[in-house]
């Protein structure tokens, strides 16, 4: 059932608008890979070439090495479920999940038998005769996604599939996704805007930006090792620290920050994650600096500080991320240090 | 069970609401066809005293003979429109900028006039027309205008109301079909399977109610008949006409008898298939959950 997916070098333009350009990514086979980015980033018209329902202006999709870029959308053999359940109102539960089955040439007895089983994947076998309007959100949504299934395909192609949902079924749906990846391991294109949906599910992440892959990498990875600001933006991080590297440590209003050994001399933006930061006593830590907001958020709390820089150096507000309330109050002093030793820059 | 007080004044102002349109509509159409009634019956002569009399509808093998050919008039046209109007919705919701030009050629021949619409046929399609000329066979051309299987007529409505149909298909099922159309692609269903499968299903009401209103207007227009068909026999829209225009005042009972006859069938195709549609709507609201 699962095998992998290649872009190569495709593109995509709406009139004069090019809103794909030379995309490359190969997608492993029982791997999920998600695609992230905002709103008009390119992400859904990629997915959509994948699913054969848009021919690509340039490049080719390949599935398994074989170039299928020609190859119309019902034989394609891709499964592709929307932000929309898009369920068939005229067809029961059941039905829909055998569609793909019935389309086939099955019978309809043999198709419902199979549909029912993709049904209890999804733990709506007792609602098998229920028409799509008598069900809730995230019940047609699980629906969708065993009709997908029921299709066996050799990709299956998720366009922000949870993004309408409640929280708490989009948990439920996470839950889901894992379970049907143990016991079926496809290969997953997820395209979504929510980091976090894309660190949970996904085994790596293609940050797309103006039609452009900005990085693709392992979800640790690209979290603390973004290969530019823009990535770093987009996958939540706050802080962008300026300083210049002089033999493989980054000086800045931060301190010294051992960095990759092999990091080019010069002028570099340290990106060291909220999380990664840590406040400490004022006299303890290598930087000082002066505490500008408090922003308690759960069971956390953003600590925004602004740090003392030397006559040489630029003035830094970083981002803290703590767990608990600290007790702290605005214009308080403190100090700021990075968990672990080595930092990651960008050199500019 | 009774009836909540907030939902029986709700229906009451909405009876008062319609009230003036309804009104005059059944005045209009009521002392029309009371008067046709009279008049078919013997009373209200144009000239003469007013008997009573049953001799407007003595030759009923003749009414039986027009009813025939408006039916089978009605009944082909509708079935060829409802065909080409379903065929024309479906390419205008799948098929992009030339589906969207499709609809919109499709849609500008509804404001041509049946008159002018019948004239170009006939143009078109005359031993010695346009397509004739065109294909060099004058001589070995098929006889379709004044033929009698009344193809240039049928062809008329057909091409006619095959826009509306379309238009009102696609009011009916919409954008939201496009995209149903899109899954089921990616579920394997060929374009053949989805417009057997989703779209058709989900055009049924809406088709059922555009064929009733074919039917039932091609059942009473009488210009492309008129024009196009055959001299004899003759449906009961130009039969009526006929009677109504001629010379010999003492036709107009005959006229009227035709122009009612012409009116049961009609509301006898109005009711049955007011029947129909309500249990289609009933069924898809079932399915949909949704109540009434």
């Amino acid at each position: 059932m699962s095998s992998s997916l290649t872009f190569d070098a495709v593109s995509h333009r709406f009139g004069a608008e090019e809103v794909l350009r030379d995309i490359t990514l190969c997608v492993p086979e029982s791997s999920c890979v998600a695609l992230l980015g905002a709103s008009g980033s390119g992400k859904s018209t990629l997915l959509r070439i994948a699913a054969g329902l848009l021919p690509p202006s340039a490049g080719q999709v390949r599935i398994d090495g074989e170039d299928v870029t020609a190859v119309e959308a019902e034989k394609r053999e891709t499964g592709l479920v929307f932000q929309r359940p898009l369920l068939f109102p005229h067809l029961s539960v059941v039905d829909n999940v055998a569609f793909a089955s019935r389309m086939a040439g099955g019978s309809k007895a043999e198709s419902r038998r199979q549909a029912r089983e993709y049904l209890e994947l999804v733990q709506l076998a007792d609602y098998a005769q229920r028409m799509p309007g008598q069900l809730s959100g995230g019940q047609e949504q699980r629906v969708a996604l065993a009709r997908a299934l029921a299709r066996r395909p050799r990709i299956l192609l998720l366009d922000e599939p949870f993004s309408s949902l409640d929280l708490g079924l989009r948990e439920d749906m996470y839950e889901l996704l894992e379970t049907i990846r143990e016991q079926l391991r496809p290969t997953i294109v997820l395209v979504t805007h929510d980091r976090r949906e894309a660190s949970v599910l996904a085994d790596t992440i293609a940050v797309l930006e103006h039609g452009e892959i900005l990085q693709h990498a392992p979800v640790a990875q690209i979290h603390h090792q973004p290969a530019s600001p823009a990535v770093n933006r987009i996958l939540g991080g706050l802080n962008e620290v300026l300083g210049v590297i002089r033999a493989g440590v980054h000086h800045s209003a931060l301190g010294r920050i051992t960095v990759a050994p092999d990091t080019p001399d010069g002028p570099a933006l340290l990106m060291p994650r909220q999380e990664s930061l840590q406040l400490t006593g004022a006299g303890e830590a290598p930087a000082r600096g002066t505490v500008t907001q408090i922003r308690p958020s759960g069971a956390h709390t953003l600590v925004r500080v602004t740090l003392d820089a030397a006559a040489d150096q630029e003035r830094v507000d970083v981002a803290v991320e703590v767990t608990g309330t600290p007790r702290l109050s605005r214009g308080d002093t403190t100090g700021v240090g990075l968990r672990g030793t080595a930092g990651w820059v960008v050199p500019l | 069970m009774s009836v909540p007080s907030g939902q029986r004044s709700a229906s009451r102002r909405a009876l008062l609401t319609a009230a003036p349109a309804v009104l005059l509509v059944v005045l209009v159409i009521g002392a029309a066809l009371l008067t046709a009634l009279l008049q078919s019956l013997g009373f209200l002569p144009v000239f003469g005293e007013a008997r009573f009399s049953t001799e407007a509808w003595a030759d009923g093998a003749s009414l039986l003979e027009s009813a025939g050919v408006s039916l089978y008039l009605a009944t082909a046209s509708t079935a060829l429109a409802l065909v080409v109007g379903f065929l024309v919705a479906a390419y205008a919701l799948t098929a992009g900028r030339g589906g969207r030009l499709v609809a919109a050629l499709s849609a500008a021949t509804i404001p041509i006039p049946h008159l002018v619409a019948s004239g170009a046929i006939g143009l078109l399609l005359a031993d010695a027309g346009f397509l004739a000329r065109v294909l060099g066979m004058p001589e070995g051309f098929p006889q379709l205008v004044g033929d009698s299987w009344w193809a240039a007529v049928i062809l008329e409505f057909a091409w006619k109301e095959s826009a509306f149909v379309a238009l009102v298909v696609l009011g009916g099922i919409g954008r939201p079909v496009a995209e149903l159309t899109e899954t089921a692609a990616t579920l394997g269903a060929s374009a053949r399977q989805r417009m057997l499968h989703v779209i058709l299903p989900l055009a049924r009401v809406p088709l059922g109610v555009a064929g009733l209103v074919v039917f039932v207007y091609t059942l009473g227009s009488y210009e492309a008949p008129w024009l196009l068909g055959p001299v004899a026999p003759e449906p009961l829209s130009v039969r009526a006409v006929r009677l109504f225009g001629s010379v010999d005042l003492s036709s107009r009972p005959e006229a009227m008898a035709t122009a009612l006859t012409s009116v049961a069938v009609a509301l006898a195709v109005i009711g049955l298939g007011l029947l129909l549609t309500r249990r289609s709507r009933r069924r898809s609201r079932a399915q949909s959950g949704v109540s009434s």
